[in-house]
């Protein structure tokens, strides 16, 4: 079942506009991502579905019910800013209890309802204390806590993790995984790390310049990646542009030959291909291209490798285990040709990432 | 004129420096720095203020301590009545000008950039004209021939002029006059630094405009509507251009009876009694406010 739909919507704020014609829907009990670069749409996003903003165009539907300007008051819809903006002269516990209180709760019910939401987030016994008074990563607890206790029928976070260090970030990021499976609430989460996206949802929307750059799994954003912009914004990628030949071969116009997958397109059309550095073994003589390795970053798990090819282009690999090679040195990289994947779109990149 | 310089001072002072929590540690170096400033400061204000105390309990020959310049203000009830009357004064004009001044600041935040400068220099400009000039345009406004009446009568509203002048109700009027900036100007500030987005969370999570408005805006400015009406109250008990214009000598507020006692009757020792009381009463207030303030924050 669709939950939260978007028709062509536009926001403008006077010349500049905010989010052109993105059409999208979101499925019931699904956590989606919006993820893109600063500046790319996102928190507008949220906030047309949250109501506290109107578009300039098109339609939003929430269910089978029409929502484009309903107040936001009647929308039923739980939001988590960045800032967490909680409200400073209240305690925790009226701070979470604000939502029932309107709902005209009793005191009983309220009081077990804000007990609950608040263990919920591990916060138990934190109920007398103002907003202040607690820790970053407490107080988005509490704006979690209050944005659910009035059971919404979507939970809309805007990079609720943002200000956390990394630590404290993989923390609450797995609790607010486990809180939205155990109530089963559709989410939309907002963020501009990759590694967020795509660990966290079903599905991610990729937003650039204010419109939606490919929407689907993580998995087939990170390795079929529609556009450039795509390729590039999630993880490191190895663009080759060339004609497609006979056998899914890429010929560079440097003539270099890169083996790829069988292809239905035809061959001589020009195409894009794109490697995964993890996708990229290196031997010291056996391999499709040859080249100098030029850098090496060690990153824990594996080596880094930027290899000069004998063209002159640049090539990211990753190696692990022992045998790192050295800068200077020379090495031969090969792939599975299945792994090369051709961008269905081929135009120069618009956006810079 | 001692009147305005003496509220500028209190205007930057006062709210500014209410919500700021020194809990630091002792710097003496910093104490070094502004020992001079102290040093006048203690020179020019305090001492007077100490030889005032001085004088309301000694005896103006001999010199020697004495209550009965106390004894002599307590047995005359005229002067705790007119201490009475200036207290009650004072809250009136403190209550106008929260009521006129919260909703004009409220107000100014919502208009359009443009709109909100003219406002506030409307608003500013009443610092820029002298009191006395000020409070004699009131009468020209609100007099029995003035601007109101004649258009009252005009309008067939009233028969015969309204007493809005030499009472009580003038001297509230003209006081707010006066007094306005200083509410509006701080709780103005205030207004804009409420952050938009506690206002948006509450409409999502259901709330209407006027609960909003209640439970989420209003109680963000009340810091600073308390601090400024604090220092409303407090400045207009010291007025006294304004009541003697606009009382017409009918309404003798504290600073109006000090000019007699000491230009008239010559009875500096009964002024000092009066200064001193009055002190206690303004520095009481001050510290329950702080208590409520240290209180509920
Ligand atoms: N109130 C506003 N008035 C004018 N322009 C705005 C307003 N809000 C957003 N914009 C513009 O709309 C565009 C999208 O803004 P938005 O806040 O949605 O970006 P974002 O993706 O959330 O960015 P970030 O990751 O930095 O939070 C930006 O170019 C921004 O300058
Ligand atoms: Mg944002």
């Amino acid at each position: 079942m669709t939950n939260v739909r978007f028709s062509s919507v536009s926001k403008s704020y006077g010349p500049v506009q905010a989010i052109g014609e993105v059409s999208l829907s979101v499925a019931s009990g699904e956590f989606t991502t919006i993820l893109g670069p600063s500046g790319s749409g996102k928190t507008t996003m949220l906030s047309l579905i949250a109501g506290i903003a109107q578009p300039t165009s098109g339609r939003i539907e929430l269910g089978d019910r029409e929502i484009t300007y309903v107040p936001a008051a009647q929308r039923n819809i739980g939001l988590v800013f960045q800032s967490y903006a909680l409200f400073p002269h209240m305690s925790i516990f009226d701070n979470v209890a604000f939502p029932l209180r309107i709902r005209k709760l009793s005191a009983a019910e309220v009081r077990d309802r804000v007990t609950d939401a608040l263990r919920l987030v591990r916060l138990e016994g934190f109920e007398q204390r103002r907003p202040h008074q607690l820790s970053g990563g407490q107080q988005q607890r509490v704006a979690l806590a209050r944005a659910i206790v009035f059971k919404p029928d979507i939970l809309l976070l805007d990079e609720p993790l943002a200000a956390l260090d990394r630590k404290l970030r993989e923390e609450v990021r797995s609790e607010i995984r486990a809180l939205q499976r155990s109530l089963g609430i559709t989410t939309i989460m907002v963020t501009h790390d990759q590694e967020e996206a795509l660990s966290l949802s079903d599905h991610v929307v990729l937003l650039s310049g204010g419109r939606v750059e490919q929407i689907g799994t993580p998995s087939e954003i990170y390795h079929r990646p529609a556009t450039r912009f795509a390729a590039g914004f999630l993880g490191l990628a190895n663009l080759i542009d060339g004609t497609l030949q006979d056998g899914g071969i890429v010929q560079t116009s440097d003539g270099e030959r890169i083996p790829g997958a069988a292809s239905d397109r035809t061959p001589g059309s020009t195409v894009c291909a794109m490697i995964r550095p993890e996708d990229i073994r290196t031997h010291p003589d056996q391999g499709f291209l040859q080249g100098n390795v030029r850098d090496v970053v060690f990153l824990g798990e594996i080596r880094r490798y930027t290899v000069e090819l004998d063209s002159g282009r640049m090539i990211n690999a990753n190696g692990s285990g022992g045998g790192a090679m050295r800068e200077g040195e020379r090495v031969a990289l090969s792939w599975d040709p299945a792994s090369v994947w051709l961008l269905p779109e081929c135009a120069a990149e618009q956006g810079g990432h | 004129m001692i009147d305005a310089s003496l509220a500028i001072d209190g205007a930057v002072a006062g709210p500014a420096a209410a919500p700021a929590s020194a809990r630091r540690r002792f710097r003496w170096d910093l104490l070094l720095l502004i020992a001079p400033l102290l040093l006048v400061t203690a020179v020019v204000f305090d001492v007077p203020l100490l030889n005032t105390a001085y004088w309301a309990v000694s005896d103006a020959k001999s010199g020697a301590l004495t209550t009965r310049h106390f004894q002599e203000f307590l047995e005359s009830n005229a002067y705790m009545r007119i201490i009475w009357r200036t207290l009650f004064v004072s809250l009136e004009v403190t209550l106008v000008t929260i009521l006129l001044g919260y909703p004009l600041a409220y107000w100014t935040t919502k208009l359009r950039p443009r709109l909100r400068m003219i406002v506030l220099a409307l608003v500013v400009m009443t610092f820029w004209v002298s009191i006395l000039v000020r409070t004699y345009a009131w009468i020209v406004i609100l007099g029995n021939a003035g601007l109101v009446n004649r258009s009252l009568h005009w309008l067939g509203i009233t028969s015969k002029p309204v007493e809005f002048l030499y009472n009580e109700l003038g001297i509230v009027i003209g006081m707010t006059n006066v007094l306005l900036p200083f509410l509006v100007l701080p709780l103005y500030a205030a207004m804009l630094r409420v952050d938009q987005r506690l206002l948006q969370v509450a409409e999502t999570l259901g709330a209407s405009r006027l609960r909003i408005f209640w439970q989420v805006f209003f109680p963000l400015t009340v810091p600073t509507l308390a601090a400024s009406s604090i220092l409303v109250f407090i400045l207009s008990l010291g007025f006294y251009i304004t009541p003697a214009v606009l009382g017409g000598g009918k309404v003798p507020l504290i600073a109006n009876m000090m000019d007699l006692l000491i230009n008239r009757f010559a009875r500096w020792e009964i002024a000092a009694v009066v200064s001193v009381v009055l002190m206690a009463i303004t520095l009481t207030l001050y510290a329950v406010y702080q208590r409520l303030r240290e209180k509920y924050q």
